[in-house]
């Protein structure tokens, strides 16, 4: 590809898989970019210095959804600095630094205040699997109860935490 | 065509076991989004949810 260099075990593998996680880029949003961003993997891999990576393939489709996340993010900051620019729009980002400060002050409250309102198990579990991210077997693993408790938990934490949102959305 | 407040929870569930680093049914979540094309934008939005929690919840001083 770009570089004459002999492909790593990763972009080894990244060819053999070619279709799939060509295919995985499509429909997570690439539509036909889906091409040029396994192309911009590929790059990316290339400078990666060399590690063994428990499950490659698993390893590369992590890698794609975290480069669709990357995109999404720097198009919706590029969105709001131009409705920004039109003065059509008061986001956080262009008030003064002590609101912004404020807000976040109060988000954090917020969040806090939902979680502690699931109880002390959902909301220890939803941090233990969004900031620590330790697995759900791992959880279930750590409190004795089954996977799909977990599951249950996250479920209600992630629930809490997306109406949450839509309120501060909707301010 | 699902029903959206339907959408939201099954697009909540993927965004929940995405995020399990043992995730590996990245076949399947393709096929899902490949379904139907709000698929997407539903698995985007509860995403998005997520990391907004994670991000302030980062920025905390430490307890």
């Amino acid at each position: 590809m770009a570089t004459g260099d002999t492909p790593n075990g990763l972009q080894l593998v990244m060819l053999g898989e070619r279709d799939r996680l060509v295919r995985f880029l499509a429909a997570r949003g690439a539509g036909d970019q889906a091409e040029d961003l396994f192309h911009d993997l590929w790059q990316k891999l290339a400078i990666l210095p060399e590690r063994p990576v428990g499950d490659p393939l698993s390893y590369l489709f992590r890698a794609a959804e975290n480069l669709m996340r990357d995109l999404r993010r720097a198009a919706i900051s590029r969105d709001r600095r131009q409705s920004d620019w039109h003065g059509l729009s008061d986001t956080p980002q262009e008030r003064p630094a002590g609101d912004r400060a404020l807000i976040a002050r109060e988000q954090l409250a917020a969040i806090e205040a939902t979680l502690a309102a699931l109880g002390p198990r959902a909301d220890k579990i939803f941090r233990r699997y969004r900031l620590d991210g330790v697995g759900q077997a791992d959880i279930a693993a750590e409190w004795g109860i089954s996977l799909s408790s977990v599951e249950k938990d996250l479920q209600k934490a992630y629930r809490a935490i997306a109406d949450l949102k839509a309120r501060f959305d909707a301010e | 065509m699902t029903h959206r407040s339907e959408l939201t929870e099954i697009a909540r569930r993927w965004a929940v076991r995405v995020a399990d680093p043992a995730f590996d049914d990245w076949d399947a979540l393709t096929e899902w989004l490949e379904a139907d094309p709000a698929n997407l934008a539903a698995y985007e939005a509860a995403a998005e949810g997520e990391a907004w929690a994670d991000r302030a919840l980062r920025a905390a001083p430490k307890k």
